[in-house]
């Protein structure tokens, strides 16, 4: 059948019969997906109202495929036809369906019987994908041809391909649907002329040689070919019967038995399993390899960083490592015959492992897409020290565990035991962190790491602080103490009790002094009875004679002016008494006993009666 | 019997992916019998036992199956085979089969085939006698079959004529344009890559499917083409030969619609970098120095950077890069260039490293005078299988192109000279291929019908004609391929 002709039954009029009820029925099916591919690009492709416009295509097609078999809409530029008549039209340049498929050749599409659910679903999906694909990439055709469905077919005749190569070739306007070239192309590129009057013309005598070699029977055909064809001979059809053993496909097949068509099957499955990105640094290395001219190394190195941003940016963190592993290796393989081309690896490396690399990911991670940790933290650790404040900023931000605890591994690894390195990571914004920093340094207990405590100082959030002090009371050091002292001055009190129930009893004049000073001052008034309870607590853990008399003398007081802050002075200082458990300390809570004072009199009742039935711990308060 | 339109046949209450599996596997083992059957019917008599055992055993499965199903048909739609409406995937151990019946089918214009409950064994015997007899050429062969079969009483099997629309198949003119649109495509990409213009690959992603499609309409002419050498511009002319070899070997290999495009683009850019080599070197007409091969020898190399540098704008296959530095690797690791860490070579490196051989080595050039036939370079090939090309897939190009590849010089043991043109799909007639007489008995130059050297005389059951030796072409001023463009004129 000729194209042109063929190409004409289509566009004019069409006398075939029209049985109406199909006629509406199509033109319900191709209105129906026309509204379809709208809800497609509306929403996403899970959403409930695309369900149900799937669905209700679906249905409509079963059921004119169940009566009729088949379904053939022909396309013109903005219509759909339905033998020969119009069924559908829509001119809107964007989004005409019509102008949609006619745009890449396609003419008719066909939908057969046995068309399901999913099939028609993957075809929506392909038209959507299409669609929204920009000009230059799109092509419904191809994209058709790639996914060769079954029951869903199209007819895109070859003049389309001819005038779009000839449109490009000659270097005018490809104009859709034109139907025939110019005639100085069509010169130029297809005319096929053979002249055959020289077929008939004269006569060919063999040549001695080979009329020598028929003569003799000489070899027909190539032993090396008949060799590989086992079963060529001319036999009598008993190959059937003796080839049991084999498939019954294989047995057609004279070329491959049953195992060679499993390796060429498993080479093919290979094939399809090729990881792209892997694949594509591998060849990179390669084509690196072998370049020679140090401009095109350049070029392609250029090339090769730009793919590797653009991984880093869509979270290919795993690639973006092997990429710089391997740049790593070509380095260090060129590091001697080629300083040249070793410089230019050299400075790709730098780029990989820069700033640049560092915002992508942070731009990544902020973005709330999901984040492959697993690369991204070795992509972390492999770039070290640099990238550590941004593996800090990122601890608090997940909520992971499992990514937190691979963020915590890098900045470990990264700090590498240099604990004023790793408290440097803290900070009030990142609590979380500052906190997991603090147990990783309790734990290790080390007096340098130690050394670094007095930053949590300067500290404003008061958990970190807090994480701090408690972590401080673990160590039995004059240090700690050092920094303890320093929390007593912090402005928030639960602070201050929490340093003040870690201090350290140890003997130490100036300190006790101090404090004992400081509690005559103004400010000693202004705290609570709790906060002053745990400091004259301390003093009687010190058990010296200085802090010995001053919580006798202050037990003892008889205030002329009856104040609250006095009485608190009195209770803390029997708690101090009790910490203290000397026989002095004793002497002194019974002389409390017989105070004017209702309050410190039961209260020394008590200590006392807790001392006799033994150590209990710090009194009056539980360390929190 | 009459043309019957077939009725849409009671759909199981099987899921509909169940319903595909069970369809393949019981309309592949219905098509193996029955292709046992109709192959061997054009041999034996129907009263010869083994034929009988055959006939037999396609009964028995139809019987089985007809115990759960309605009926078994086969339709061919747009190229595919459907069997009760489920699309039969043929890979590559099924290929023969599905050759052949889609052949049995296109000569006797059948569109659809069924076959019904109440079909006895003596009814099914008659439609394969039917079936398995050749018509003279003036019939319309659907026609004369469906008048045997009614004669016959055969009620049973019921055909259906091809429509139309379904005869989509290209005449030769048309696969000829595509072979030479094809060779303008790749010269206009060609000079956009020179003038650092982009290429439109989605122009020739859609020249794939085209050359693809009249591969399956057309393949022993497409085939044929391929004869054709230094049309315009030698690497032009080999590029898009390679491209078609290797699209209609990776057809038979099974591959997917969507991995034959990226094959036929690969071969169709493979030597891109021959476009870096100065063109004194290529057309050099002597040996070419240590210095010369080395430039020639980047060409894999300058191609795959030059694909390299599309592939971010188009979307260019990364299996395109591949290839263009791959071909020239053998199996063996062995050849150029040298890879840095690479162990493995490409599936489709391998495939398109065979046919770029073989298309270059029967090629005359300035450099070779005598180019190697057809069947000597497969030959030569071959002693190099598995260390030079991978053996398997060289194996099923040597199937592919047959111990007579189309285009092959032939003198008949009648005295006749002839060019092969077409392969017989039946392995045991591979040395009968199909031939164009283009001299009488006496060496008289004509323009002769293409004859089946398969066909035996029914009388004696002897073959009229059988080839004795294959003839260098260049020899006798013969233009093998003026042949078949002449078809397409
Ligand atoms: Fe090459
Ligand atoms: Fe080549």
């Amino acid at each position: 059948m000729d194209l042109k002709t063929r190409q004409g039954s289509l566009s004019s009029g069409d006398n075939r019969i029209i049985d109406a009820k199909a006629f509406d029925k199509a033109g319900d099916i191709v209105r129906h997906m026309a509204n379809t591919v709208s809800s497609l690009k509306l929403f996403p492709a899970d959403h409930a109202t695309v369900g149900r416009f799937v669905d209700g295509l679906a249905d409509k097609l079963k059921s004119y495929l169940d009566l009729y078999g088949k379904l053939e809409i022909g396309i013109n530029e903005f219509s759909f036809m339905y033998a020969g008549r119009i069924l559908y039209t829509d001119e809107t340049m964007i989004k005409s369906l019509p102008l949609f498929f006619f745009k890449d050749g396609l003419q008719i599409l066909y939908f057969y019987q046995g068309l399901d659910r999913t099939e028609i679903a993957d075809f929506l999906d392909i038209v959507r994908r299409e669609s929204q694909k920009p000009a230059e990439d799109s092509d419904i055709v191809t994209a058709l041809w790639k996914e060769d469905f079954a029951n869903i077919q199209y007819y895109a005749p070859d003049d389309y391909l001819e005038n779009r190569i000839a449109a490009e070739r000659g270097g005018g306007e490809f104009a859709f649907g034109r139907t025939s070239l110019p005639a100085e192309l069509e010169q130029e590129i297809i005319e096929i002329k053979v002249d055959t009057s020289k077929f008939t013309t004269g006569k060919i005598e063999l040549i001695g040689a080979d009329r020598e070699a028929i003569r003799k029977h000489d070899v027909v055909a190539e032993p090396n070919i008949l060799n590989v064809l086992p079963s060529y001979a001319e036999g009598t059809g008993a190959e059937e019967s003796s080839e049991s053993g084999r498939s019954p496909a294989a047995s057609m097949d004279p070329m491959l038995n049953d195992a060679e068509i499993g390796e060429l099957e498993e080479l093919i499955r290979t094939n399809r399993t090729i990881v792209p990105d892997e694949e594509f640094l591998d060849l990179m290395v390669e084509i690196l390899f072998l370049e020679e001219d140090i401009g095109h190394f350049s070029t392609t190195l250029d090339l090769l960083l730009e793919y590797y941003f653009d991984q880093v940016q869509h979270g290919g963190f795993g690639m973006a490592i092997l990429f710089i592993e391997k740049i790593t290796e070509i380095r260090d393989h060129f590091a001697l015959p080629n300083p040249e081309k070793t410089g230019r690896l050299n400075d790709f490396l730098k780029k990989t492992t820069g700033a640049k690399t560092l915002d992508a990911a942070r731009q990544l991670v902020g973005s709330g897409q999901p984040v492959a940790w697993e690369g991204l933290t070795r992509l972390l650790r492999l770039l070290g020290g640099p990238a550590l404040p941004l593996a800090a900023d990122f601890y608090d931000s997940v909520s992971d565990p499992d990514a937190r605890r691979k963020i915590l591994d890098v900045i470990v690894a990264g700090t590498s035991g240099d604990s004023g390195f790793l408290i440097g990571l803290a900070g009030d914004e990142r609590p979380l962190l500052s906190k997991d920093i603090i147990g990783l340094l309790r734990k290790e207990k080390g007096k340098k790491a130690l050394s670094h405590f007095t930053q949590f100082l300067r500290f404003r959030n008061k958990e970190i602080k807090l994480a701090a002090v408690e972590a401080l009371g673990d160590f039995t050091d004059e240090l700690a103490n050092h920094v303890l002292m320093g929390f007593l001055e912090d402005g928030d009190e639960d602070v201050r009790i929490q340093a003040a129930l870690r201090l350290n009893p140890v003997e130490e004049q100036s300190r006790i002094r101090r404090l004992i000073r400081e509690t005559r001052s103004k400010a000693f008034r202004g705290k609570s009875a709790r906060e002053i309870t745990v400091i004259l607590n301390y003093l009687g853990r010190t058990k010296t004679p200085e802090a010995t008399a001053f919580l006798k003398k202050t037990l003892l007081k008889k205030a002329f002016l009856p104040s609250a802050h006095n009485l608190a002075m009195r209770l803390g200082s029997v708690a101090g008494m009790e910490s203290l458990g000397t026989e002095e300390a004793k002497k002194a809570l019974e002389s409390g006993t017989r105070t004017g004072k209702k309050a410190v009199r039961e209260a020394c009742a008590l200590a006392l009666a807790r001392l006799a039935a033994g150590p209990t711990g710090i009194p009056g308060e539980k360390a929190s | 019997m009459n043309e019957t339109t077939v009725p849409s046949p009671e759909k199981p209450a099987e899921p509909p992916d169940q319903r595909r599996k069970t369809g393949q596997k019981a309309g592949v083992e219905l098509l193996i019998h029955f292709h046992i059957v109709a192959k061997n019917a054009r041999l034996y008599e129907t009263n010869n036992t083994l034929f009988q055992e055959q006939v037999r055993a396609l009964f028995d499965f139809l019987d089985v199956f007809f115990k759960g199903q309605q009926e078994a048909s086969f339709e061919v739609r747009h190229s595919s085979l459907f069997f009760n409406g489920v699309r039969l995937k043929f890979g590559l151990a099924s290929y023969p089969i599905f050759k052949f019946i889609f052949e049995e089918f296109r000569i006797r214009d059948i569109g659809a085939l069924s076959f019904r409950p109440g079909l006895t064994p003596e009814e099914l015997g008659r439609f394969i006698a039917a079936f398995g007899k050749k018509g003279k050429s003036a019939e319309l062969p659907f026609d004369r079959l469906t008048a045997d079969l009614d004669a016959a009483g055969v009620e049973n099997v019921r055909l259906q004529k091809v429509l139309d629309a379904e005869t989509f198949s290209s005449l030769h003119r048309d696969t000829a344009r595509i072979f030479f649109l094809s060779i303008v495509h790749l010269k206009e990409a060609f000079e956009r890559d020179q003038k650092d213009e982009k290429l439109t690959l989605n122009t020739t992603r859609r020249l794939m499917q085209s050359i693809f499609n009249h591969l399956v309409d057309n393949e022993s002419f497409m085939v044929g083409l391929t004869n054709l050498k230094n049309f315009d511009d030698y690497t032009l002319n080999h590029s898009v030969n390679v491209c078609v070899l290797a699209l209609a070997l990776g057809r038979r290999l099974g591959l997917s619609h969507g991995e034959l495009v990226d094959l036929g683009l690969a071969a169709f850019f493979h030597d891109l970098g021959k476009l870096d080599t100065p063109i004194e070197i290529l057309n050099k007409p002597a040996a070419l120095n240590d210095e010369e091969r080395g430039i020639i020898e980047r060409h894999p190399h300058q191609g795959a950077e030059k694909l390299l540098h599309l592939r971010e704008f188009s979307r260019l296959p990364l299996r395109a890069i591949h290839v263009a530095l791959e071909h020239h690797i053998k199996e063996d690791l062995s050849g150029y260039p040298r890879y840095f860490k690479r162990r493995d070579i490409n599936f489709f490196s391998k495939i398109v490293k065979i046919v770029d051989f073989f298309d270059a080595v029967t090629s005359k050039r300035v450099y070779r005078a005598d180019a190697f036939s057809r069947a000597q370079a497969l030959s030569l090939m071959l002693e190099n299988s598995g260390t030079e090309f991978n053996s398997l897939i060289l194996k099923s190009f040597v199937h592919l192109m047959g111990v007579f590849p189309i285009g092959t010089f032939v003198a008949l043991d009648t005295g006749e000279l002839g060019i092969v043109f077409d392969a017989n799909p039946e392995t045991r007639f591979l040395l009968r291929p199909k031939v164009k007489l283009i001299t009488d008995a006496e060496g008289k130059r004509i323009d002769g019908d293409i004859v089946d050297l398969a066909e035996a005389d029914p009388q004696t059951g002897a073959f009229p004609r059988t080839i004795v030796k294959t003839l260098d072409p260049a020899t006798y001023g013969i233009e093998v391929t003026d042949y078949f463009l002449a078809e397409a004129q």
